[in-house]
């Protein structure tokens, strides 16, 4: 892996931790060999994250919308 | 994840003029009526002080029963034009740590208001995603190359 990289063995380690730790690797060993697994969804779970904020974001406009009208609809 | 690419935004033209589209954003009793993403989700604004460096606290019910607690300071404030807060999730949400800010502008649009809400830094806390797509490039050739190296020759140990 480390000559495909070329990097050191231990920047390659570090790197690989990293990246299990936040979630986008999963590591299976078996004896001395160390299988890595990409996890896609981790990635898309991003993409749903700035969805969600969106959807709240647009939600809460759609509230203020009618808050404006309802209180313009109040005044004499 | 990018950090440009870690923002939500939308923009709406508003009837109201900006002077009243303001006021909704600082009045504690205006704000709990409507800065909520549905009807059916209760907004208590715990804390609100609107002035430049003053905090907020809102907690969210939604209709199971669950509660989210976001908070932050209102860094500038310029009535009637733009307000900015740091946006701020507090524990024990999955997603407690998240330390966003939001800028609201309002510009006048003819009688009515164009309003924006951007909100920015949404990098997903815990996972590091943001290095997430400058890696995934390299994620791809490790997958293929760890598919590669898979075949066993765990005896010798010298491929890690």
């Amino acid at each position: 892996m480390g000559r495909r990289f070329r990097s050191a063995q231990p920047t390659i380690s570090r790197h690989l931790k990293v990246l299990e730790e936040a979630g986008l690797i999963e590591r299976s060993i078996e004896g001395r060999v160390h299988q890595f697994r990409l996890r896609r969804s981790r990635l898309q779970e991003a993409e749903h994250w700035i969805a969600r904020h969106q959807a709240f974001w647009s939600g809460a406009v759609d509230q203020l919308e009618r808050l404006l009208l309802e209180t313009a609809s109040d005044e004499p | 994840m990018n950090p440009d690419k870690a923002v939500a935004e939308v923009n709406r033209r508003l009837a109201a003029a900006p002077e009243k589209v303001f006021a909704a954003f600082a009045d504690p009793a205006m704000v709990s009526r409507w800065l909520k993403p549905a009807p059916q989700i209760e907004l208590s604004v715990l804390e609100f002080e609107f002035r430049k460096g003053g905090t907020y606290r809102f907690a969210y019910r939604v209709p199971g029963g669950q509660v989210m607690t976001v908070g932050g300071i209102f860094q500038s404030i310029e009535r009637p034009a733009k307000i900015v807060f740091s946006w701020i999730i507090e524990p024990p949400d999955e997603h407690a740590g998240l330390h966003s800010q939001v800028t609201v502008t309002l510009e006048p649009d003819g009688p009515g208001t164009a309003l924006r809400i951007r909100h920015e830094k949404l990098t997903p806390p815990g996972a590091m995603v943001r290095h997430a797509e400058g890696w995934a490039g390299a994620l791809d050739q490790l997958a293929a190359l760890v598919t590669l190296t898979a075949i066993p020759n765990s005896s010798q140990g010298t491929n890690s």
